[in-house]
C-alpha cells in the first residue's frame, strides 16, 4: 500500500496524559491505515486507548492533560497535526465524522433530532435551512427510520436506543464523509437491536463506499464488518491480519484469548474462557511485554525486552517473541 | 400540565396560612405592643388599655390570629395603627411599584451581566480569570448589603456626586417631558440597582459556572464539537441552553433573597418603597400592616417559584412531554 491509496495513515501516534498520580501513557507508538472505503476494526479490552486513539484523529481529545504526538497522521493526503483549528472543523463531520457508544447522551436533549441532523447538512453541506430540513428527513429515512417526518420533529429522550443510534448514524452520513469512526457503535444496545444497526453500516458503507474504523472491545462484532482487524492491547497494536486470517489463526496469544472468550467465534463446544488477570499499570509501564504476567506461553525474554514488530506472512504483523525465531531460522522478510 | 398546574396553585393556600401563622407567632413573641411607643405624658395607663381592649389585643392570641385570618380571607388586611387607621392593603399598593421596579430591574441585570461572566468562568477553568472571578463573587456575596449601599453613597454620591444619594426622582424638579422624567428616574436606579444586584449577580454566576461545567463534560457536547461546529456555537448554541435550566430554578429560589435585600436597599436609599414601610412597621410592632406586608412578601416568592417551575418545564423537552 502506498502513501497514495491510503485515506488515512498512522504512523507512532502516541498519548499521554498528565494525571495527579503521573505520566500515564494511553497510546504508545501506534501505527496503522485505512484505505478509501474499507473497514478496519479496532479491538481490545476496555482500557487499551482505543478511544483516546479516535479521539486524537479528531483532535477532540482536551489538551491538557492529554498530549498527542505522532510521526505522521496523514489524511486524504493532509498532515493533520498542522492544520489550523478552522481546516480542522471542515474535516471533522465533514470528512471524518463519528459515532459515538452511549446514543441517550450523544445526542443534544434540548433539541430536535431533525435539528441536530440539519445543523450537520447546514455546516458542511452549505444547505439553507428549508433545505436541510428536507434533506433530514430524508437521512432518517435513509438509515431505515420509520415515518421520518415524526422522528425528525422528536427530542432525544422520545426514541429508544436502536432509534437513536441510527440517527446517529444518518448525522454522521450527513457530511458525506470520506472516513466514519465509530466507537463502540453498539455497546449500549441489546443484542437483536445491535445486529440491526450492525447491519445498516454494513449497509451504508457498501453504498456509499465510506471507510470505517469500527471500535469494539468485542471481536465478534468487528468480525461481522471489518475487513482487517487491528489488536490493541495496553496503548500498543499487538496484531493486525485480515479478519479471516485473524479469526482462523491468531498468532498474538491475546488475540486468542480474545476469541476464546467469545461465544460465536469459539464454537459452540469449547468452554468460554475470559483472559485471566488485568491489563498492567499504565502508569508504570514493566519492562519487556505488556501481556506477559497473562500469558500462557511467556518465555524469560518476554518478561525482559519488549518484543519486535514481525510480519510472519504478508499483510500480517504481530509484536511477540514467539515468531521472532521462527522467522530468524525462515530467513524472514525482515 | 394543566392538572399539574391546578394542584400547584392548590398549595399555595395552606403554604400561605402556615407561614402567616408563623409570622403572627413571631411578631407576637417581640416584647411590647403596637401601643408600646403612645406611652408619655399625653398618655395614661388607662387609655392605653382601653385602646388595647377597643382594638382587640388583650384577646387570646390564637382568636386573635383567627379573626386576621377570617378577615384576610374576606379580602380585607385590616389598617394600620402606626399610620393612624389607613387600610394595609392601601398602603402596600401604594408602595408596591418602586419596589417592584428596584427589585426587577435589579434581578435582571444581575442575570445578563451573570450569563457571560459565568460562561466565561467555566470554559476557562482555572485560569487567572476564573480564579479572579471566584474571588469577586466571593466577595460580593460576603458583604451585607447595607454596608455596601452606604459605601456606594458616600463614594458615587458624597465624593464625587455622579448619583443622586437617595429617593426616586429629584424632589421640587419639573420634569419637561417623559422622557425627561424617565432619565432622572434612571440616574437615581443606578446605585440601588447596583448594591442590590451585585450579591444576586455573584450568586447566579456561580450557579452558571458550575452548570456549565457539569454541561460541558457530557458527551452531546463531544458529539456537537465532532461535527465540527466553532467552539462558540458549542458553548452557547449547545452547552449554554442546557445549563440554564436549573438556573431557573435558581432564579426562582433567589426571591426571597432579592427581596430582603431589596428592603435593605430601600431604607440605604430612602428608596419610596415597601422597605421603609416595613422598617417602621417593625419599629412600631405595627401587627396589621406587619401581618399584611409578610403575607405580601410570601405570596410573591411562592407565585415567583411557581412561574420558575412552568419555565424549567417549558425549558426542558424531558419534562414537557412527561
Ligand atoms: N482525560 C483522561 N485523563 C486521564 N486518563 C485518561 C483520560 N482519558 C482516557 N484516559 C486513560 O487512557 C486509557 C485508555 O482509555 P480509552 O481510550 O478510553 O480506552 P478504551 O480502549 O476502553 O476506549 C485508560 O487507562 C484511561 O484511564
Ligand atoms: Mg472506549
Amino acid at each position: 500500500m502506498t502513501a497514495l491509496d491510503c485515506l488515512l495513515q498512522v504512523e507512532d501516534l502516541r498519548v499521554a496524559f498528565d494525571t495527579f498520580q503521573g505520566r500515564l501513557t494511553a497510546v504508545d507508538g501506534i501505527s496503522f491505515r485505512v484505505k478509501p472505503g474499507e473497514v478496519l476494526g479496532l479491538v481490545g479490552e476496555s482500557g487499551s486507548g482505543k478511544s483516546v486513539t479516535s479521539l486524537s484523529l479528531l483532535r477532540l481529545l482536551p489538551q491538557p492533560p492529554g498530549k498527542v504526538e505522532a510521526r505522521a497522521l496523514l489524511f486524504d493526503g493532509r498532515e493533520l497535526q498542522g492544520l489550523g483549528e478552522k481546516e480542522m472543523r471542515r474535516i471533522r463531520g465533514g470528512e471524518m465524522a463519528m459515532i459515538f457508544q452511549a446514543p441517550a447522551g450523544a445526542l443534544n436533549p434540548v433539541y430536535t433530532i431533525g435539528c441536530q441532523v440539519e445543523e450537520v447538512l447546514r455546516l458542511h453541506r452549505g444547505l439553507s435551512k428549508k433545505e436541510a430540513r428536507t434533506r433530514a428527513v430524508e437521512m432518517l429515512r435513509l438509515v431505515g427510520l420509520p415515518r421520518p417526518e415524526r422522528v425528525a420533529r422528536e427530542y432525544p429522550h422520545r426514541l429508544s436506543g436502536g432509534m437513536l443510534q441510527r440517527a446517529m448514524i444518518a448525522m454522521a452520513l450527513s457530511g458525506k464523509p470520506k472516513l466514519i469512526i465509530a466507537d463502540e457503535p453498539t455497546t449500549a444496545l441489546d443484542v437483536t437491536i445491535q445486529a440491526q444497526v450492525l447491519e445498516l453500516m454494513k449497509e451504508m458503507q457498501r453504498r456509499f463506499n465510506t471507510a470505517f474504523i469500527l471500535i469494539s472491545h468485542d471481536l465478534g462484532v468487528v468480525a461481522e464488518m471489518a475487513d482487517r482487524v487491528a489488536v490493541m492491547y495496553a496503548g500498543r497494536i499487538v496484531e493486525e491480519a485480515e479478519t479471516a486470517a485473524l479469526l482462523k489463526r491468531p498468532l498474538h496469544p491475546y488475540t486468542g484469548g480474545l476469541i476464546a472468550s467469545r461465544p460465536a467465534l469459539a464454537g459452540e463446544r469449547k468452554p468460554l474462557q475470559p483472559i485471566p488477570g488485568q491489563g498492567p499499570d499504565l502508569l508504570n509501564r514493566p519492562p519487556g511485554c505488556l501481556y506477559h504476567p497473562r500469558c500462557h506461553r511467556r518465555r524469560e525474554i518476554c518478561r525482559q525486552e519488549s518484543p519486535p514488530e514481525l510480519q510472519p506472512e504478508p499483510g500480517r504483523r504481530v509484536s511477540c517473541w514467539l515468531y521472532a525465531e521462527e522467522q530468524e531460522d525462515g530467513g524472514g522478510d525482515r | 400540565m394543566r392538572h399539574y398546574l391546578a394542584r400547584r396553585l392548590l398549595q399555595v393556600i395552606p403554604t400561605l396560612v402556615g407561614i402567616s401563622f408563623l409570622v403572627f407567632l413571631i411578631i407576637n413573641a417581640v416584647p411590647g405592643s403596637s401601643l408600646s411607643y403612645l406611652i408619655g405624658p399625653h398618655m395614661t395607663w388607662e387609655q392605653i388599655e382601653a385602646r388595647e381592649k377597643q382594638l382587640g389585643l388583650d384577646r387570646p392570641l390564637l382568636q386573635r390570629y383567627l379573626t386576621w385570618l377570617s378577615e384576610t380571607a374576606r379580602g380585607n388586611l385590616g389598617y394600620s395603627i402606626r399610620y393612624s387607621g389607613r387600610s394595609v392593603a392601601d398602603l402596600i399598593r401604594a408602595r408596591l411599584g418602586p419596589t417592584l421596579l428596584l427589585t426587577f430591574t435589579a434581578l435582571s441585570l444581575s442575570f445578563l451581566v451573570a450569563v457571560p461572566i459565568g460562561v466565561y468562568s467555566a470554559t476557562h477553568q482555572y485560569s487567572r480569570g476564573d480564579y479572579l472571578v471566584t474571588f469577586l463573587t466571593m466577595a460580593a456575596v460576603s458583604v451585607p448589603v447595607f454596608f455596601l449601599g452606604i459605601a456606594a453613597v458616600k463614594l458615587f454620591a458624597f465624593d464625587l456626586g455622579w448619583f443622586p444619594v437617595g429617593g426616586m426622582t429629584d424632589i421640587g424638579r419639573e420634569h419637561g417631558s417623559r422622557l425627561g422624567y424617565l432619565l432622572d428616574l434612571a440616574h437615581h436606579l443606578v446605585l440601588p440597582v447596583s448594591v442590590l444586584a451585585c450579591a444576586e449577580t455573584a450568586r447566579f454566576v456561580r450557579f452558571i459556572r458550575s452548570s456549565m461545567l457539569e454541561v460541558l463534560g457530557q458527551d452531546y457536547i463531544r458529539t456537537a464539537r465532532a461535527k465540527g461546529l466553532a467552539q462558540r456555537v458549542v458553548i452557547y448554541r449547545h452547552a449554554l441552553r442546557n445549563a440554564l435550566i436549573p438556573v431557573i430554578t435558581i432564579l426562582g429560589l433567589s426571591l426571597p433573597l432579592l427581596f430582603s435585600g431589596a428592603l435593605l436597599t430601600e431604607i440605604v436609599f430612602a428608596w419610596p418603597g415597601m422597605g421603609v414601610l416595613s422598617l417602621e412597621a417593625v419599629q412600631t410592632l405595627d401587627y396589621p400592616l406587619l401581618m399584611g406586608i409578610n403575607l405580601f412578601l410570601a405570596l410573591m416568592v411562592i407565585l415567583g417559584n411557581l412561574l420558575a417551575d412552568i419555565f424549567y418545564a417549558a425549558a426542558d423537552p424531558r419534562i414537557r412531554y412527561r
